[in-house]
């Protein structure tokens, strides 16, 4: 099973990402903020990262330079969300898709199905596996 | 004086003492009034006030003009609202859809949750967060929204005071002011509330309260240290461009009494184009002389204001009616009926009608808006119609004589003439007392209007009660109201006991010239 990594310092919208993408087959890792994720990801691989970009600590679009500054991660899929849907300057972050809050769930599984599809196989895990 | 959108000078920022802080101002104009300028960078304050006050509203509003401002704002919320939902609240206010804000969103304007952290290692760990945030993002300007939250995991009151005074001494170091937004009280208003008054710089109280069928919203300052601030309970408004506050005229007359006090009263003399008021005014009106027209319904009152304007207007003065009680067409209507031409003096610009339906007014906004438009079209004389239907509008009856007083004095003050309009409730009666309390005192010449019933008929009447700095006539004269507009009779020398409406011939004055049934 896919595992995803959520950073999201909303505690409310991290329970329910979890049990929402829990029911939906993945297996989930939480983070409060940036920093923590990207321990979270030395501490053990993950499929995709789902990561808010307002973040105490550290934000999201600094996780995404920290990761395609490190080989380990680069592969490694992320999705951005945010409240902020306008003016939001995500230019510099490479990343595979964006989700402007609120989301549905529909959108939520499509756009985290779809991520996963398109991104290369991680040790020996497929998105389907 | 006041006239101008500038602050008053005792209302104007105070420049900071050597060694002082800057002020950090709310962006919000009547605010800032009476804050004297603002909060002090590097101070920690509390809003407070229940469930529903606005204070979300007034934290977002104060940190978007702080942004917009080259500041850097840390919105921190310990609240189970989520941002998305709280800027799906925002989006219908006009500071939020600004195009400029939305690119300040997620750099100079930072929305983060508190509340994991509070959850996993309480105080400490929110402090931490805090910390680390304001030094990392470079802010200037901290929020905490439901601060209420995090004082329910202070184990002691010791505890959540000992986390304030660590984050405002962090806070202070860099420059950074700090925003507690709580439903708790600061004591007073709730007692689980940690007294926390002498811990914050600051506090301004939001509340709400029904007043007949509407809900009237206010802020006070509780405490402000180092500075001073206008006092008592200010009306806001939250509305499309979000929160607006007013600050109560009397309350900012009382900061710059030493303004009004300079300057000679003008000797010049305003009339209303009719020749026998004119005379019984020995003149005419002083100019930036209030005056109050008392009468029953019907008597009059509102053509004579006309009259008042009309003759401004062909005079080159602007004039202003301002009312709750006819909407401009009766009015233009009224007026043209008679002569006035109002309808011309309209178009013209020189007669600006302005009316209000008084279902949907606060008297502190429209006090705003009567000085604004005095302001800018440079009005000169003012006809303020009905003051009963204003004075209902006030939620504490206590402000009727200081806010009328503070008002008429800053007309004075910009060089206007003004008429109000008093209705008296009864058409006829023995006595006879004005119904708003303080007026008498506040305006400088009073005419009375009246009916009298004399062999089955109504005559019209009117009188000079009084009038400051010139002699008047004494005498009661009829006046009629035709196409032509009101015109001044003789005198009404044949009845008595006219005053109480309830007039009777002079014994042996039948037949004489001064007679109306001989008319």
């Amino acid at each position: 099973m896919p595992t995803i990594l959520i950073a999201e310092d909303e505690e409310t919208i991290l329970e329910v990402l979890t049990s929402i993408l829990e029911d939906s087959g993945y297996q989930i890792r939480g983070a409060a903020n940036g920093a923590a994720a990207l321990a979270g990801l030395a501490a053990a691989p993950v499929d995709l990262v789902l990561s808010d970009v307002m973040m105490p600590i550290m934000d999201g679009r600094t996780v995404c330079h920290q990761m395609q500054a490190d080989p380990r991660y680069q592969a490694i899929p992320v999705i951005l969300m945010s409240a902020a849907r306008a003016g939001l300057n995500l230019d510099a972050c490479v990343h595979a898709a964006f989700l402007p809050k609120p989301f549905e769930v529909e959108e939520l599984l499509e756009t985290v199905a779809q991520v996963l599809r398109a991104a290369p196989r991680l040790a020996g895990r497929g998105p389907d596996d | 004086m006041l006239s101008s959108h500038a602050m008053p000078p005792a209302a104007r920022p105070e420049p900071p003492p050597p060694g002082g802080f800057p002020r950090v101002p709310t962006g919000i104009a009547g605010l800032d009034t009476i804050l004297h300028g603002g909060f002090f960078r590097g101070g920690l304050y509390l809003i407070t006030g229940a469930p529903g006050t606005g204070k979300t509203i007034l934290g977002n509003q104060i940190a978007v003009h702080h942004a917009a401002a080259g500041g850097r704002v840390l919105f921190t919320s310990l609240l189970s609202e989520t941002h998305s939902r709280m800027f799906a609240h925002l989006s219908s206010l006009a500071f939020f859809t600004d195009p400029a804000i939305p690119p300040l969103i997620g750099d100079a304007l930072y929305y983060i949750s508190g509340y994991s952290a509070l959850q996993t290692a309480g105080l400490p760990g929110l402090l931490t967060l805090l910390q680390a945030t304001i030094r990392d993002r470079h802010t200037t300007l901290l929020l905490l929204d439901g601060v209420g939250n995090a004082e329910s995991f202070a184990t002691t009151n010791a505890a959540f005071k000992e986390f304030l005074h660590s984050l405002q001494q962090y806070a202070e170091l860099y420059g950074c002011t700090v925003l507690l937004l709580s439903s708790r009280g600061e004591r007073g208003a709730d007692r689980d509330a940690v007294d926390v008054r002498t811990t914050v710089d600051g506090i301004l109280r939001l509340r709400q309260r029904p007043v007949q069928t509407r809900i009237v919203r206010e802020v006070q300052i509780v405490k402000l240290r180092g500075s001073g601030y206008l006092p008592g309970g200010h009306l806001v408004v939250i509305g499309a461009r979000g929160v607006v506050v007013y600050p109560r005229l009397e309350a900012l007359q009382a900061a710059t009494v030493d303004t009004l006090t300079t300057g000679a009263a003008s000797l010049e003399r305003l009339d209303f184009g009719i020749a026998g008021l004119t005379a019984m005014l020995h003149g005419g009106l002083f100019r930036g002389s209030a005056t109050a027209l008392l009468g029953p319904p019907g008597s009059g009152k509102t053509l004579l204001g006309l009259h008042f304007l009309a003759e401004g207007a062909r005079r080159g003065e602007g004039g202003l009616y301002f009312g709750l009680n006819e909407p401009p067409p009766v009015l233009l209507s009224a007026g043209d009926q008679v002569g006035l031409a109002i309808t011309h003096w309209a178009a013209a610009g020189q007669i600006a009608l302005a009316w209000y339906p008084a279902t949907a007014a606060d008297l502190d906004v429209l006090a705003q808006h009567l000085l604004e438009q005095v302001r800018a079209r440079r009005v000169q004389r003012v006809f303020l119609d009905g003051l009963d239907a204003f004075s209902d509008l006030i939620v504490d009856a206590a402000r009727i004589g200081p806010f009328f007083a503070a008002l008429t004095n800053e007309l004075r003050a910009l060089g206007v003439t003004t008429l109000v309009t008093v209705e008296l409730p009864h058409l006829f009666g023995p006595t006879v007392e004005i119904p708003i309390e303080g007026v008498s005192a506040v305006v400088e010449n009073i005419l009375f209007l009246r009916y009298v019933e004399l062999r089955s008929q109504l005559y019209r009447l009117i009188s000079v009660l009084k009038m400051r700095r010139s002699g008047h006539d004494l005498a009661l004269r009829q006046f009629q109201i035709d196409a032509t507009g009101i015109t001044i009779a003789d005198t009404f020398a044949s009845a008595e006991a006219i005053l109480t409406g309830l007039a009777r011939p002079v014994p042996g004055a039948a037949g004489g010239a001064a007679d109306p049934a001989r008319r």
